[in-house]
């Protein structure tokens, strides 16, 4: 079995292998200068906490779209291998009418279908794997710079994530091929609920896949240390009672606040004011250090969802008509 | 006689809200070339893919080989199978392809299926989809063959030969059921490939078998019977009908005998395997003709 899939794919893996390499000697030679801008503009400052993460904004991230394109990749890159790898696997079979060829030799259809998954999966955890790691070498110096690295696209592309994004896109590119028999719509839903499920998971599982920390800040203050490089999931007024307040036009509203700030405009001195009285912002937030937390439960769910097309794949091609 | 290479039970496959085969009970005995024949559409297809576990029966039972079709290597290893449409790994070579089937199958003869090619000067080493379909359906039957399986089902493989290829594929049939006691269930249209070949005949028409039985023995229990046209059915009660056509004077029929003809009036002579064919395969069944009258009043019934 594995001697047909390698002759039927060998094509396609030597194909991918040399891109892969490309992508190597590429990020390496680009990496070195991202590395060594990160050491001459960044560190240089480190004493001034303010500023220079604007400086190396300016110079890493906004100045050149290369570290967009290198998220890019590394967040599409799961999409790309569900789509091509993950839906024709079973339905090009389908397509050209060889599953009738394929399932009247001596394999079950069930190892049939376990050695071609193994196989792909296997080829897509090595791939993701080894350009992931790539990627999260490019973006170190980055990452340093910036900070946050939570609840966005670098998020998507770093890490532990795009492994199990992967794992999962092309498991569900094989069911959907399974399910509807067809290249093209297989690809097509594959992207549509990859997508979907992708979405759904940055917007509003993420959030809370671990419990958030909240913290009071001063009104006045300059936000707290931790803030800055943690992901803000949202930021409410409190009075010293610890209820929130009600917000008119961003300022508390008069009615919520006590008689001697109400005649205060709104700007530092009220903040003053509010302060004094016990005023707080009330911040919950995921710290920088779930990073690595946050991966590992992501790509355990997306592991797991992964696990559930497989199974279903096995399900339909096992039980239902050639 | 005793075994059964592929016994069925009131087998039966419907696809949405067509049935493609109804109550189909067919019992090919072991070492016979069994023939299925029927016009297009009549189920023909269905049965083998239902034999080769392809498909699952929506009713009765299918029994290849003792056991019903099942994902079992050695099960899997006993039945070849080739499709109407001679699916191959279109980027693949004849040798990537022979090799797969030395991959794929434990009872692989090597010499079986690579001999068979180079005697017909089949090009191994190109893609197959520079081949012809004639030599494509070359390379499909000798996987097929040299997997060495014990029943054969093949779903019209001669359809895309030349006719000498299809003489000689035919004759190796021949060769390999004496030589090995191999049963082969194959579809076909041509009648004379099939009276060559072929000692069983399972004719399917409208989605149910129509006629099953030893050609021999079929041929010996049929008969023309000719007479004068006002003798028609005189004399011939306990016979069945098959087939009858009648000019002013003559009525000539087809019957299936259940005894001696004794009238003597009647002209009684032998039937050939293509008309026997013809004669079922135009029959329209009595349950057949009595739905079509019903669906016929509803029609009329609407405003």
């Amino acid at each position: 079995m594995t001697w047909l899939i390698w002759q039927q794919q060998r094509r396609q893996v030597i194909t991918v292998a040399i891109a892969l390499v490309l992508a190597a000697v590429f990020l390496g030679i680009t990496g070195i200068f991202v590395e060594d801008s990160y050491h001459t503009l960044v560190l240089h400052c480190s004493g001034q906490a303010h500023g220079c993460g604007s400086l190396s904004n300016a110079v890493l991230w906004g100045g050149s779209r290369l570290s967009d394109v290198v998220v890019a990749v590394g967040f599409l890159t799961p999409f790309v291998l569900g789509i091509f790898w993950g839906a024709p696997l079973v339905a090009r079979e389908f397509e050209e009418g060889t599953h009738r060829l394929a399932w009247t030799q001596s394999v079950s259809r069930r190892r049939w279908l376990a050695v071609h998954v193994a196989w792909t999966i296997g080829a897509t955890i090595a791939l993701v794997s080894v350009l992931t790691l790539l990627i999260s070498w490019w973006y170190s110096p980055i990452n340093s710079a910036q900070h946050n690295r939570l609840g966005s696209a670098v998020f998507d592309s770093q890490g532990l994530v795009p492994i199990g994004y992967a794992v999962c896109a092309v498991a569900l590119g094989v069911a959907m091929g399974a399910l509807l028999r067809r290249s093209v719509p297989a690809m097509g839903m594959t992207f549509l609920i990859m997508g979907v499920l992708r979405y759904v998971t940055s917007e509003y599982l993420r959030p809370h896949l671990l419990p958030a920390k909240t913290i009071l800040v001063a009104l006045t203050g300059g936000g707290p240390a931790p803030l800055r490089d943690g992901w803000v999931l949202s930021q409410a007024i409190v009075n010293a009672a610890r209820q929130p307040v009600p917000l008119l036009n961003g300022t508390p509203a008069p009615s919520a606040i006590p008689e001697v700030c109400r005649a205060i405009q709104p700007g530092r001195q009220l903040g003053e004011c509010l302060d004094s009285h016990g005023f707080h912002y009330l911040v919950a937030y995921q710290p920088a250090n779930h990073f690595w937390a946050l991966q590992v439960a992501e790509t355990t769910l997306f592991l797991a969802i992964g696990i559930v097309f497989v199974v279903s794949t096995f399900w339909w091609v096992s039980r239902r008509d050639a | 006689m005793s075994d059964s290479a592929l016994v069925t039970r009131g087998l039966a496959k419907r696809y949405r809200d067509q049935w493609a085969l109804k109550s189909c009970s067919v019992d090919v005995p072991v070492g016979c070339i069994a023939a299925l024949v029927g016009p297009n559409g009549a189920g023909k297809t269905t049965l083998l893919q239902l034999a080769a576990g392809l498909i699952r029966p929506t009713s009765g039972e299918v029994n290849v080989l003792g056991s019903a079709p099942y994902q079992d290597p050695s099960w899997l290893a006993q039945v070849g199978f080739l499709a109407q449409e001679v699916p191959l790994y279109r980027r693949l070579t004849g040798d990537q392809l022979l090799g797969m089937g030395a991959h794929l199958n434990p009872s692989w003869k090597e010499a079986v299926a690579r001999d068979r090619l180079e005697s017909l000067g089949i090009a191994l080493d190109k893609n197959v989809s520079q081949l012809s379909g004639g030599e494509r359906a070359q390379i499909g039957l000798a996987i097929t063959l040299g997997k060495q399986p014990r029943i054969l089902l093949l779903d019209e493989p001669v359809a895309s030969l030349d006719p000498l290829a299809r003489r000689d594929f035919l004759s190796s049939l021949t060769e390999a059921q004496f030589e090995t006691e191999l049963t082969v269930v194959l579809s076909s249209h041509l009648v004379a490939d099939i009276e060559r070949v072929c000692d069983y005949l399972v004719l399917l028409s409208h989605s149910q078998v129509q006629l099953a039985g030893r050609i021999d023995e079929l041929l010996a229990a049929h008969r023309w019977v000719v007479g004068p046209r006002q003798t028609t059915e005189g004399g011939l009660a306990q016979h069945e009908i098959i087939n009858e056509s009648h000019t002013e004077r003559q009525s000539t029929l087809m019957v299936r005998l259940n005894g001696p003809i004794h009238d003597p009036r009647w002209e009684v002579a032998d039937v050939g395997l293509e008309e026997l064919v013809l004669a079922y395969m135009g029959r329209k069944r009595v349950d057949e003709m009595a739905s079509n009258q019903r669906r016929l009043s509803i029609v009329e019934d609407r405003p």
